[in-house]
């Protein structure tokens, strides 16, 4: 059987293409990968969190030299889905570089589930001419454009999983066993919603009541539901999460199932309500002024590496690895940075957007620059008094951590990122040492009200 | 228009020529938002009436599409004779290109539909099939005063809609239901197909592809229903094979027991592959749905009795269900190696032996289900399945029970307690000394007979239970103040009930001794 996925407008190493070619050639374990393939494309089509029918996204793939990504997020953003295709299992020439999006559409979908279990698949991603013809009948491409909050999860689930590390390994059958005892998608009433901590035991996975050290939580179980598919294929499963202490709140994690040459892995946000897109990691590093420059200088090293290795880069650029880590923080905001929390390292990618897209769009930060263009925001004294319509919200500064006097703050208390009262304190003070940098009469921004 | 006389405005605007037209449009473009701002009854009329002068003075196609369109005029009005009256002196192919852009709209194209099919019937050109316009289609077919079938008989879309029908994800969610004098939709097609007005391999592919990869169980079930109604020959049957067959791993529960059916049905009348049937029975064997589960076994007992010679590679399919987490489709896949080891090569029951070895460790927590620890894993000796005169169940070690001490000697007599090293049920897993399982605390009791043994309410149905014979080789240890009896009252041993050996693989029967 052959395989062909359309491509449409991508990044390559050679600049913008319209149908990029990426890779021609066998993949064997033919119903794993077809399996893999539907369980990625289902959660571009899901949505748990208030599920509504939404229209069918294409999952994004990369080219990364020796093996194939395909990305996706769920609708409502909360699960981000990656089959990562290792180069051992892909049998052909060699593999491109670049990014795109496929087109998964009925046919496709209806021949994936048709895979048979003998033979190779011949895999073509980024066809010869436009026309697709392993099909019978046309193959109707609806392009849909990539959502902006995509791309804000892209940036988001790599700051977010460069935090994770490796917590508990299932065999394939306690994997199966455990993964089967969780709630289905449309019997998640009640209690069965909402976080769970599992921590390891034994062989497999115990349920605890609360975050105890070494557990992984586990929010909105129902929300595994593309896993099933290829559980046949498993080979086991990984879970990684950030460590947690006894007074942690829930947290994201990662669910990473081994199949035969690949790797499925679903991160879970920290509630099935919030997305990844809103989770305000990488405010900070939008905000500050530093990493603009390392940026660039970082940027110009990548090459669509399947492992970028911060001392490396380091090393090449000539900056500390601090300085090398916010800067591919800053790269990820436009999605051009993934982290592999199988590998434990950053992988380049290159979403055909520009690179102030993201800035642009990302509505936290607009609101901050408009307050402090409104000249909302009053530096004199400790706390800042931010002054929004008729009331005062006071941003109080304490070490690292910004508080405020929010409805937002009072809701999240930092673990969605800062506020936009925090974040247009932040740029008022980022621009006032800018000017006293440069002019010796430092202009304060004067007490005013968005009016 | 003033004074709201919608009757009267297409007479008016139809008559126009595509200049006066021109001219007339901007005032009713000033007129709107006028009519959007008033709410009281007067203006209802005046907005109705507006609508059709504006779309009477639309020169483009998109333009006349879009003015029909508002929301903000359609409520007040929104009859669709009216409209084609307006529009009835255009150019019939314009009046398609309004249909078609009509069509595009998704909020607005299944309420249209009325219009849109005047519009498609005026222009004489091929309705569009957009999702909107298939809702609104299978929407407007009359019901009332006459079945399905009927109407759809007469219907001029009817072989452009029904192939779109079958794809639109809403479309089919009221196929399950049928009622007095009305037999549904599924029947109707059927029905239509055997007429001769729709083609029956369009409908078997397209009710096929939308069973394949799952979805809403309303939506399957009508599908189902249609298959039912469809009812398949040998021959159509044989032709999907591998579609039947790849329904098994990711499909609906309903629909993978129906494929699983077809695949039965066609193995019966030996036109199943066993290539086809391998592959099947993987699939369905590592399902959680039990009753799958038992049926591909039964389904591949009766293909190892039908053709002997595939018995070597379907018993190693069978081994698949020996790491099913369920106990009882364990043991059952083991009673089928066992019934057909006579048949199967040497090389073959080592592979069993291999996979019983694999199979699913106890439950690690005692305390949800325990019981009888597999049998399975006592047949993972190389030679457990090979020779006759071996017993597998046998030789495993078996745990008799312990009488503790302090019990007396006499006690059993006298309906005293055997205390047994707390067996637990499988149902609850407490001790069978816990209120749960036995109210009495009197478990097993030399004194109760096999009829009135307490059991736990909650014992599993399928669960063994202990024969006569057994309960009184208890009795007689008890009575002989033994600390051991010779057998345990978790181990199958040959005391245990014929009715229950004869399907269970470490009995009397099932192990030749």
């Amino acid at each position: 059987m052959t395989l062909s996925l359309q491509t449409c407008g991508g990044a390559t190493p050679a600049g913008e293409a319209a149908h990029p070619v990426f890779f021609r050639g066998f993949r064997a374990h033919a119903q794993a990968a077809a399996a893999g393939l539907l369980a990625v494309a289902d959660v571009a089509a899901a949505r748990y969190y208030q599920p509504q029918r939404s229209a069918w996204l294409n999952p994004v793939v990369t080219g990364n030299g020796d093996r194939l990504r395909f990305e996706s997020f769920s609708g409502c953003c909360g699960v981000y889905a990656r089959l990562d295709m290792l180069g051992e299992a892909l049998d052909g020439n060699e593999t491109g570089h670049g990014t795109t999006n496929i087109d998964v559409n009925t046919p496709l979908r209806d021949s994936l589930t048709r895979v048979g279990p003998a033979g190779p698949l011949s895999l073509e991603v980024g066809p010869d001419e436009l026309t697709v013809t392993a099909f019978e009948g046309p193959v109707v491409e609806k392009k849909v454009p990539l959502p902006d909050r995509w791309l804000r999860g892209f940036a988001e689930t790599q700051v977010i999983a460069s935090g994770f590390d490796p917590r508990a390994e299932l065999s394939a059958a306690e994997a199966v066993r455990f993964l089967r005892t969780l709630p289905r998608q449309g019997a998640s009433r009640g209690a069965a919603r909402g976080a769970r901590w599992v921590v390891p035991a034994g062989r497999s996975l115990r349920a605890t009541t609360r975050p105890v050290p070494g557990a992984v939580c586990l929010p909105g179980p129902e929300r595994l539901a593309a896993l099933p598919r290829v559980l046949r294929h498993a080979e086991g499963l990984r879970v990684h999460g950030p460590a947690v202490t006894p007074d942690s709140v829930p947290a994201a994690s990662a669910w990473e199932v081994r199949l035969p040459g690949m790797r499925l892995t679903l991160t879970l946000s920290p509630d099935a309500s919030r997305g990844f897109s809103g989770e305000g990691g990488v405010l900070d590093a939008l905000a500050s002024q530093e990493s603009p420059e390392d940026a660039e200088s970082v940027s110009a090293l990548l090459a669509w590496d399947p492992a970028v290795d911060i001392a490396d880069l380091a090393a090449q650029s000539g900056l500390g690895p601090q300085r090398v880590r916010a800067a591919l923080t800053r790269l990820g905001t436009p999605g051009r940075i993934g982290y592999d929390t199988a590998e434990a390292a950053y992988f380049h990618r290159e979403l055909p957007y520009d690179t102030g897209r993201a800035e642009r769009h990302n509505p936290r930060l607009r609101a901050a620059q408009a307050l402090v263009e409104a000249r909302a925001v009053c530096l004199d004294g400790e706390p800042v008094t931010v002054t929004v319509d008729d009331h005062h919200h006071r941003v109080r500064t304490d070490g690292q951590r910004v508080t405020c006097t929010c409805r937002w703050w009072a809701e999240h208390r930092g673990s969605r990122g800062p506020c936009k009262h925090a974040l247009a304190v932040r740029l008022a003070r980022q621009a006032a040492a800018g000017r006293t940098a440069t002019a010796p009469n430092p202009a304060v921004a004067s007490p005013g009200g968005l009016r | 228009m003033r004074e709201g006389r919608e009757a009267a405005v297409p007479k008016l605007a139809g008559a126009l020529t595509d200049a006066e037209r021109r001219a007339c449009l901007p005032v009713l473009k000033s007129w709107r938002p006028i009519v959007r701002d008033r709410w009281d009854d007067r203006h209802v009329p005046v907005r109705a009436a507006l609508r059709l002068a504006g779309v009477g003075c639309r020169t483009g196609a998109a333009a006349a599409a879009q003015w029909l369109s508002a929301g903000d005029l359609r409520w007040a009005g929104d009859d669709p004779a009216l409209v084609a009256e307006a529009l009835g002196h255009r150019d019939p192919e314009w009046l398609g290109r309004v249909a078609h852009r009509l069509a595009e709209r998704r909020t607005v194209a299944e309420g249209a539909y009325p219009l849109i099919s005047r519009l498609v019937h005026a222009a004489g050109c091929e309705p569009p099939t957009t999702d909107g316009v298939v809702l609104g289609w299978k929407l407007d077919v009359p019901t009332r005063g006459t079945t399905i079938r009927d109407s759809l008989r007469d219907d001029p879309f009817l072989t452009v809609m029904v192939p779109r029908l079958l794809e639109v994800p809403e479309a089919c969610s009221d196929f399950q239901y049928s009622w007095s004098g009305e037999p549904g939709w599924p029947a109707a097609l059927a029905g239509l197909a055997e007429e001769g007005r729709l083609g029956r391999d369009m409908l078997i592919d397209g009710c096929l592809s939308r069973l394949l990869p799952g979805g809403r169980p309303g939506v399957l079930k009508g599908f189902l229903a249609l298959l039912t109604a469809l009812d398949l020959t040998e021959d159509e049957r044989a032709a999907h094979t591998l579609t039947w067959v790849r329904m098994l791993p990711d499909a609906h529960p309903l629909v993978a027991a129906r494929a699983q059916e077809m695949l039965a049905g066609l193995d019966d009348a030996g036109r199943l592959e066993t290539e086809h049937l391998v592959e099947a029975s993987e699939a369905a064997l590592f399902r959680p749905e039990k009753k799958l589960v038992r049926a591909q076994l039964s389904m591949l007992d009766k293909a190892m009795k039908r053709q002997r010679s595939r018995t070597d590679e379907l018993l190693r399919v069978a081994a698949e269900a020996f790491g099913h987490e369920e106990h009882s489709l364990q043991e059952r896949a083991l009673a089928l190696v066992v019934r057909h080891r006579k048949h199967a090569s040497g090389t073959a029951l080592a592979g069993l032996a291999a996979s019983a070895g694999r199979s699913a460790p106890p439950r690690p927590s005692p305390g949800r289900r325990c019981g009888t620890p597999p049998t399975v894993a006592r047949w993972s000796r190389p030679e457990a399945f090979r020779g006759t005169r071996t017993a597998p169940s046998r030789s495993a070690p078996c745990s008799p029970p312990t009488i503790p001490s302090g019990a007396p000697a006499g006690a059993g007599a006298a309906g005293g307690v055997l205390r047994t090293p707390s067996p637990s049920c499988p149902g609850t897993g407490r001790s069978s000394r816990q209120a749960c399982c036995c109210p009495s605390g009197t478990w097993p009791s030399p004194t109760n007979s096999a009829r009135a043994h307490p059991y736990c309410p909650r014992w599993p149905r399928r669960a063994a239970r202990p024969g006569p014979r057994h309960i009184s080789c208890w009795r007689t240890a008890a009575a002989r103040g033994a600390r051991r009896s010779s057998c345990s009252p978790w181990t199958r041993c040959s005391h245990w009930p014929p009715a229950v050996s004869s399907t269970r693989p470490g009995s009397a029967r099932a192990s030749p001794s």
